[in-house]
Formats: structure tokens, C-alpha cells, sequence
């Protein structure tokens, strides 16, 4: 299983659990997204999300490198799914295991605003009213 | 010279295509290339976006080489 993966497939924690313990860890951080049922209060029937993969994965790697140097973590995984997900279902997994877990926690929340800003992913949110809109953050 | 252009969600849809070649000068920037791409499809919206060129980030000031796969990235959204 590749620590750094973009894919259609459903995201399963074990594997990437499995991928980041080590004997000197005494912290595991597991943090899922989820799709959620509503943007800014407007009612989403499913979402759907787009990849550039091959720069996406790359992002990835540069932002696990970082946090290991800034947060001072052990091993990381991140996994982010595309295509079509629905409401409840799993868009991005971050794994983290560290000798602390305040270094994890730390890195986990700044990974995830990182991956906001820079990673080329981008969801559509599908509306309950039959129309898309894909949304962006910057 | 010939580079390739990569186009994705909504850039991708105005286009009903996520790739394109464009013949550009050899002394071509993002920019330069922007400013082409812009008078082909006068309905494409380049607003806001971010630039990669062979994956990595760049300005619009960076040179394109024959070949080169420059993006166009909308404001993203992961997680």
C-alpha cells in the first residue's frame, strides 16, 4: 500500500494504520473527512471530487516532509478519494504516529488546512436541488 | 512550440475537454500563453487560478519549454 495516494477506491484506516506504527511511537492520530450532508447550510445530495494525481500525490509527500520537520512526527500516510462519494462516506484519511501525541495532533489540523490550500483537488457539491457547483477556498 | 494543457473541474467542463495542445513562441511565459488560450476560448474562465508547470507551482512569469504540461488550477478544495 503506497503511504501517498489519490484513488477511486474506498478508503479503508487499517492499512494506513499499519503503515505509520512503529515501536517507538506512543501516539497513533487517525483523522478522517467525511462527506457532509450540507455546505454553508445548503442542503448536498452527494459530492464528487477531481484529482491532478500524479501533482496531488507529490503535494502530499512535500506536506508530510514539512510537518515531520515543523511538528518533529514519525511516519505519515495520506490517502484522499475521488469520483463519487456519498454523504457519510470517507474523502480523505491522515495517518500519524508520533513518540508524542501533542506533536500529532498539532500536525494533523495543520495538514489538513495545508492540504485545503495546496494540493490540486477539488470538489463538487451536487445539490439536493439537482444543480453542481464546484467549490473552492481561496 | 508545442505544450500541453491540463484543465480541471469547472475549467475542464467549460471546455468539455481536460486537455490541449497549444502552439506558443518559443520565448513563451504562463502568462504569454494565458493571454493565447484566452483569445481561443473568450468564455474560459481564467480568474483566480494557480499555475503548475511539470507539476510544480509557478508564476506567471515562469518560461515554458517545448513539451512542458502547464495546469491551470481553480481554487481547491480537498478534504
Amino acid at each position: 500500500m503506497q503511504a501517498f495516494l489519490v484513488t477511486e477506491a474506498v478508503l479503508q484506516p487499517e492499512p494506513l494504520r499499519q503503515l505509520v506504527s512503529d515501536p517507538g511511537h506512543g501516539a497513533i492520530v487517525l483523522f478522517e473527512g467525511v462527506a457532509r450532508n450540507n455546505f454553508g447550510g445548503r442542503a448536498t445530495a452527494y459530492l464528487e471530487y477531481e484529482a491532478y494525481p500524479e501533482m496531488a500525490e507529490q503535494q502530499l509527500v512535500l506536506l508530510a516532509r514539512q510537518a515531520q520537520v515543523q511538528f518533529g512526527i514519525g511516519k505519515v500516510a495520506i490517502h484522499h478519494r475521488v469520483g463519487v462519494l456519498q454523504i457519510g462516506e470517507t474523502a480523505v484519511l491522515i495517518a500519524i504516529g508520533s513518540a508524542h501525541r501533542g506533536a500529532a495532533f498539532a500536525a494533523v489540523a495543520w495538514l489538513m488546512d495545508q492540504i485545503k490550500v495546496v494540493v490540486p483537488i477539488w470538489k463538487c457539491e451536487h445539490w439536493t436541488d439537482g444543480s453542481q457547483e464546484w467549490v473552492g477556498q481561496r | 512550440m508545442i505544450i500541453s494543457i491540463r484543465l480541471f473541474a469547472g475549467l475542464r467542463e467549460a471546455l468539455n475537454q481536460s486537455s490541449l495542445n497549444l502552439d506558443v513562441a518559443e520565448t513563451a511565459t504562463v502568462g504569454t500563453a494565458l493571454a493565447q488560450l484566452a483569445e481561443l476560448h473568450p468564455k474560459l474562465p481564467l480568474t483566480g487560478l494557480a499555475y503548475a508547470i511539470n507539476r510544480q507551482y509557478v508564476t506567471l512569469e515562469a518560461t515554458l519549454q517545448p513539451n512542458d504540461e502547464l495546469a491551470l488550477i481553480p481554487p481547491v478544495s480537498g478534504g
